[in-house]
């Protein structure tokens, strides 16, 4: 080490043992430049940034329980922002109209969570709850706005990709380009039909969910354990509310390869190699 | 600073901002969003530290991350180095309790081709290829492999860095500096070929499988 530190002045030769200090932050930022001239050492760098695999998310119900666990136990919920209270809001309701049909035995948000069955954008295809709506419009006759909700749970955007929208169009801001490319988004990308069609299909995501109401109490911060108060309007405003199938830009395959393998192409590509 | 996109640590802080504020609010799909951005570097982050013991030292620093979630503030590092430094402390708890660091050690999953992994469309190749580099990173002496590893597969500059290793920048920056060197020592088909690398403390002689990754077999 003291050898080459004495040595580190002398960068005539691409030698790596005289890598300097600002080569070695460049690599360390991935400069697909500097990668393309590190040698051996730019298949480890890469390699160490490679794609998202599936059991890398293995863990993701057990956080999800703790974080719903962390949810219950909160005493306080934080004051709400007004851009945050319309979406959470919205969400409520569908996770509302989830626990109605879980508790009418159809299953829903709540079971397929506690069984793992909820979607993972990177490798399963988006199956929604809508799986089980079906069924949904007899089990509470009684209850008129039910099987509508439930039906509009499944059919509108769902609350997950609404959110993907809103990370998306945040992501696109900072870095056009990237976020199409990032296999979180894969699910919205194929749900729009491609990623030229994000914007158009989170433009229309967007007007759907601002069709929700925000009238409903603003204290509801505790979906599980609260009734189902105001259960029409949040759903019913959904165009494709009656039928029970999925839109059909929801796509029921998602090859776990497809977006994961274009990204780690993003780094190593590098002009002039 | 470069536009990157990669398997992990490709998502900007700002984009996060709007997550972590959901989740605090208590939005579960804003949660999952956030897991599934930040979980896959700390996960091989912790796997560099802790071994075949990451699974479960991740699994703890989730079950804090959603403890303590409410109670984050950004104090100019971000959720990515917060979360990191949980993962760290959960870390380095682990290490107590079992003892010292475990040696790392290439595996069997090493004996893959990592300059044709880059090519390749084969999961089962890249994800290889990608626990490899992990190993091969963490056979560098703890604070050199800590500070590429939160660099290059959790996706921090160099001030998150040293707020999460507890260090100043330039030290941290010294310490990748020095830990890419090293590797590049080591992957340098001249000096494998030759085994001229000198042992150094805290580096094993490199292996079969470092000649072979190398010599670009």
């Amino acid at each position: 080490m003291i050898r080459d530190d004495a040595r580190e002045d002398e960068m005539s030769k691409p030698s790596p043992r005289r890598m300097d200090r600002k080569t070695a932050e460049r690599l360390l930022d991935a400069d697909p430049v500097a990668l393309s001239q590190a040698g051996p050492l730019a298949a480890p760098l890469r390699a160490a940034r490679g794609p998202v695999r599936h059991d890398e998310m293995a863990g993701e119900q057990l956080a999800v329980a703790a974080f719903r666990a962390a949810a219950d136990l909160a005493p306080e919920p934080r004051p709400r922002r007004e851009s945050m209270l319309k979406i959470t809001l919205a969400k409520l309701l569908t996770v509302k109209a989830a626990t109605v049909v879980a508790a009418s035995g159809l299953g829903g948000v709540a079971l397929a969570a506690g069984t793992g069955a909820l979607p993972n954008p990177l490798v399963d295809p988006p199956a929604r709850p809508a799986t089980h709506a079906p069924a949904a419009p007899t089990a509470t006759p009684s209850h008129p706005a039910g099987p509508a909700d439930r039906a509009g749970a499944s059919d509108g955007p769902s609350p997950s990709l609404v959110g993907l929208c809103k990370a998306y169009a945040a992501g696109a801001a900072t870095n056009p380009g990237k976020a199409s490319e990032n296999p979180a988004f894969a699910e919205l990308v194929e749900a729009a039909g491609g990623a030229g069609q994000v914007d158009d299909y989170c433009a229309d995501a967007a007007s759907e969910d601002r069709a929700h109401p925000t009238g409903a109490p603003s204290g509801a911060g505790r979906p599980t354990t609260r009734p189902t108060p105001n259960p029409r309007g949040g759903t019913t405003s959904r165009p494709d509310t009656p039928t029970t199938k999925r839109p059909g830009g929801v796509p029921t395959v998602t090859a776990p390869g497809a977006p994961t393998g274009s990204v780690p192409a993003a780094t190593p590509r590098t002009p002039g190699r | 600073m470069v536009s990157v996109t990669s398997g992990t640590g490709g998502h900007t802080e700002s984009d996060l901002t709007a997550l972590v504020r959901a989740a605090q609010d208590g939005d579960e799909d804003a949660f999952r969003l956030l897991y599934r951005q930040v979980q896959p570097g700390l996960l091989r982050y912790l796997r560099g530290m802790v071994g075949a013991d990451a699974e479960d030292v991740a699994s703890e620093a989730w079950l804090q991350i959603t403890r303590d979630l409410r109670r984050f503030r950004d104090e100019g590092a971000g959720f990515r180095a917060w979360a990191a430094g949980i993962a760290r402390h959960r870390a380095l708890d682990h290490l107590r309790r079992r003892g010292r660091r475990p040696a790392a050690t290439l595996s069997a999953d090493a004996l893959v081709d990592l300059p044709a992994a880059q090519d390749t469309a084969d999961q089962a190749v890249q994800a290889a290829a990608t626990r490899a580099a992990i190993e091969l990173i963490a056979t560098l002496p703890t604070d050199q492999a800590e500070a590429i590893l939160l660099r290059v597969v959790v996706g921090l500059d160099a001030r998150a860095t040293a707020q999460v290793l507890g260090k100043r920048p330039g030290a941290v920056r010294t310490a990748a500096w020095r830990g890419l060197r090293r590797l590049a020592a080591r992957l340098d088909p001249q000096t494998v070929r030759d085994g001229a690398i000198a042992p150094e403390p805290g580096l094993r002689p490199p292996t079969p499988t470092v000649r072979r990754l190398a010599a670009g077999e």
